[in-house]
């Protein structure tokens, strides 16, 4: 007994702790382009958070003011000036909360509900999820943009609705992404052994399936947000989504749109912003993946 | 495909039928009156249940009629198809452009892997994914139409000079992903043995990559190129804004503003069979370009 109690003690001793989520951080860490995505990203969240105190909605962001218009980048205004004479630095920056709040709640909403009809399908099985599996075949057969677009032709266009139609447009990739994930771990032996002792499944699917297949998940929303900033920004410039004089960059790009041959930065800017917010979004998404499964790599 | 047809018509059958608003009075306006628009309703057929309108409305399809337009009172087939020879045009060069730059692009990216070329080719996929196709359109507008005045500002009149601009705004988010899944596909494939083999009997570089890799490489490459084309269908929407391009993306937007359902509900239809379609050549095509695929089936 003390033999082999000295026995596990030596492995106890020599065995090498693993973590999986200090690995996957060490590995994200190691990547040049997501480690810039995610400064990129954390830097916009904090802009987005701390908007009202850098500029004031009110006075800074929506109030015109004839007299400074179209006014190119300057000392005084970094941005310019749009064509009612409002600062253009200080609308990227309300607009980034905007875009940013849009896109985390579709995105959001896509989770819980796609998350749940996956787990659900991939759980039971069965007719279940032939039933789950052939809607999100005929959601998935309409492209996105275009399906919110219907959502929005429906509803109305607002943010709400463009939450909505975003989040719904959303919400077959995510079923997908989840029952799949599902599937790899419903017959391993520690479902069985929670099934054994008389665990429910609502228990067994929150508690046992869901954290172990939090990886494709976690990727997943990452590389949708870029997508989702794409969709707001696309839909805001068809003028069916965030209307004026809401600063959403989808609008200001819209609106820049009719004084591109003279005032190119009206356009040039926010298309930027919204270049580098989906590519830092691409980048983090490939090195999230490259960490948290190596093998894809 | 006919059932996901069936679901996808269904489906928008009903999100349309919860938009608000009566579309007796959009046709007839405020002021009608009680029994014009009780007839115009019982005329539409919309005093019927929402089954039986979408029952009436498939087998009006199936005879390719898609009912009135509420704006115009034009035939909502004829306008559809006659803007879709359109957008397949435009869809079909940009995807060509696309091909055209994706497949040596990703082949050269494997083949020097790790090169100063593979890293420079992989930032430039990278960046043109992330692109919104709307900027870009108005980038290229900006610069070759507006500054350089080489191609038309926007329209389909300018013959092929049209082509170029809207093609390269939408093909270059297509081209990016097309290339990196190419590198991935091709690096993949020309680690295997047979390919060591191929290099060993002396076979020509060339001859190796075209002939050995790139054939067995190409399923994902269709797979992912089936996906784009469908896309570029379905962007079609916003890039025939930006252009001003008279396809069924543009018609869609309008009707959309105007709040014609049954036009809008044509466009819907008509881009989403082509994109079930298009996704199904691909399927197809897997037979086409690997014999085990075929093996399987036969």
């Amino acid at each position: 007994m003390n033999c082999r109690s000295d026995i596990s003690n030596e492995n106890i001793l020599t065995y090498k702790k693993t973590n999986l989520f200090k690995e996957t951080v060490i590995r994200l860490s190691m990547n040049k382009g997501a480690m810039i995505g995610l400064a990129f990203i954390v830097i916009l969240i904090i802009v987005a958070f701390s908007a009202d105190l850098l500029y004031d909605y009110k006075t800074q962001v929506i109030q015109q003011n004839i007299k400074n218009r179209l006014q190119w980048p300057s000392k005084e205004h970094i941005f310019g000036t749009d064509e009612f004479g409002r600062d253009m630095l200080a609308r990227i920056i309300h607009g980034s909360r905007l875009s940013l709040t849009v896109s985390a709640s579709a995105i959001a909403l896509a989770v819980f509900v796609g998350g749940t009809l996956g787990a659900i399908a991939g759980y039971f099985g069965k007719t279940i999820d032939n039933i789950l599996m052939r809607i999100t075949d005929i959601l998935l057969s309409i492209p996105m943009t275009m399906f919110a677009i219907v959502i929005v032709a429906a509803l109305g266009a607002n943010t709400i609705n463009l939450i909505l139609a975003l989040g719904i447009a959303s919400i077959p990739i995510f079923a997908r992404v989840v029952r799949g994930a599902v599937l790899t771990v419903r017959d391993v032996e520690f479902i069985e052994a929670a099934k054994a002792i008389g665990a429910k499944n609502s228990t067994i699917i929150l508690k046992h399936i869901l954290p172990n297949c939090l990886a494709p998940i976690i990727v997943q929303v990452t590389l949708r947000m870029a997508s989702a900033v794409y969709n707001t920004a696309a839909l805001s410039f068809l003028g069916m989504g965030v209307s004026p004089p809401a600063p959403e960059w989808g609008a200001l790009l819209a609106s820049g749109r009719n004084y591109i041959r003279d005032y190119s930065y009206l356009c040039v800017i926010p298309g930027l912003t919204i270049m580098f917010t989906i590519l830092s979004l691409n980048m983090l998404g490939d090195g999230l993946r490259d960490a948290l499964d190596p093998r894809l790599k | 495909m006919i059932p996901v047809l069936l679901g996808v018509t269904l489906l928008v059958f009903i999100i349309m039928d919860l938009a608000p608003g009566d579309p007796v009075l959009l046709i007839l306006g405020d002021n009608a009156t009680e029994e014009a628009r009780i007839a115009k309703a019982e005329e539409l057929g919309l005093d019927q249940p929402l089954l039986i309108r979408y029952y009436k409305y498939i087998t009006n399809f199936l005879r390719l009629d898609m009912g009135t337009s509420f704006i115009s009172n034009r035939s909502v087939s004829k306008e559809v198809l006659s803007r879709f020879p359109n957008t397949l045009k435009l869809s079909l060069v940009a995807a060509t452009v696309s091909m055209a730059m994706a497949l040596p692009l990703g082949i050269f990216a494997a083949i020097k892997q790790n090169s100063f070329f593979d890293n420079i080719s992989m930032i430039f996929s990278m960046m043109g994914n992330s692109m919104p196709a709307f900027w870009l359109g108005l980038m290229l507008v900006l610069v070759f139409a507006l500054k350089l005045g080489w191609f038309p500002v926007q329209g389909a009149n300018a013959g092929w000079k049209s082509y170029v601009l809207p093609s390269i705004a939408i093909g270059l988010m297509n081209m990016a992903a097309v290339s990196r899944t190419t590198r991935s596909s091709m690096l993949e494939t020309i680690r295997q043995d047979y390919i060591r083999m191929a290099k060993a009997k002396g076979i020509t570089e060339y001859r190796v990559i075209m002939r050995h890799a790139l054939s067995n490489a190409l399923i994902p490459i269709i797979t992912i190129a089936g996906v784009q084309l469908g896309n570029l269908l379905g962007g079609a929407v916003i890039t025939e804004t930006v252009f001003a391009w008279p396809g069924i993306g543009r018609l869609m937007v309008q009707s959309v503003s105007s709040r014609d359902v049954p036009m809008i509900l044509g466009c819907v239809l008509t881009l989403s069979i082509s994109y079930s379609i298009v996704n199904l050549i691909a399927d197809l095509l897997y037979g086409l370009v690997d014999p085990r695929v075929k093996s399987m089936y036969s």
